[in-house]
């Protein structure tokens, strides 16, 4: 199953369309809105899909962990809309023979829909709102990764202050 | 010819529109089609080397050539998209 939907997603639900007497593992993640984001409190996350792309591009994600790891099967779903504080966002089920293989596909398909899905995310937060990795969105980012070298969005040079909506000096100290 | 042109998130939030039909000279790549975007508003210069473009819902390169009725997606950064 490869579907972009507007309602709460099932992990149950995708765990019984992979499952099968072939698997003896089933892995799982699933993607949930956080409450804040590079300092900023988070009020609420809107998602946007081309939800014929996505699915395409979710079966091509399939596709290739099948050729890499021994599956039985595959589900992805993306839920689109806002998308309350600690819900899923994004959920993927992966079943094999063994569960090295499903765990290793699972990271994949998380790690490949992230780089590719035509789905966007908007944040709003107090003071503002701004679309994640946008233009406007100086801190390039992707907002689940540790680590990042630039904390404030005025270290990047030319800096996009004239473009963004948001208030730049938002306070990063609740990190 | 004529293109079905798409947007989504930042740029269809600034252009206030979900797409639109767009007419193209005959033979013209999706390079060409961005700068005729660029020329009418700045949103698509702002995002050069960033914005990506599907056609009929496969990622493309500028140098791909367009066709009539073909549908364009102006793809913004994704919501995980950083580059690694």
């Amino acid at each position: 199953m490869f579907a972009i939907v507007e309602q709460p997603i099932s992990i149950q639900q995708l765990c019984e369309q992979v499952g099968s007497p072939a698997a003896g593992a089933i892995a799982t993640f699933l993607g949930t809105t956080r409450q804040s984001n590079r300092g900023r409190r988070v009020l609420k996350l809107e998602y946007e899909a081309y939800p014929e792309m996505a699915v395409s591009e979710f079966e091509k994600i399939a596709a290739l962990a099948r050729t890499r790891w021994d599956l039985t099967a595959v589900a992805i779903v993306h839920r689109v809309g806002v998308v309350p504080l600690g819900q899923a966002s994004v959920a993927i089920a992966v079943s094999a023979p063994h569960r090295r293989e499903a765990i290793e596909a699972c990271h994949f398909c998380i790690d490949s829909l992230k780089e590719v899905a035509p789905i966007w995310k908007k944040e709003h937060f107090e003071g503002g709102e701004v679309w994640i990795g946008s233009l406007a969105d100086c801190d390039h980012g992707d907002d689940d990764s540790a680590g990042r070298a630039h904390h404030h969005p005025h270290d990047h040079a030319g800096g996009h202050a004239a473009d963004a909506p948001v208030d730049p000096a938002q306070p990063r100290s609740r990190r | 010819m004529k293109l079905r042109v798409l947007y989504f998130g930042i740029v269809r939030e600034r252009l206030g529109r979900r797409g639109e039909e767009i007419e193209c000279a005959a033979g013209a790549s999706v390079a060409d089609l961005m700068t005729l975007l660029a020329q009418r508003n700045d949103i698509f210069a702002l995002g050069a080397g960033t914005i990506r473009v599907a056609v009929n819902r496969e990622y493309v390169d500028g140098d791909h050539g367009l066709a009539d009725d073909d549908e364009v997606a102006i793809i913004p950064p994704v919501a995980g998209g950083r580059k690694r």
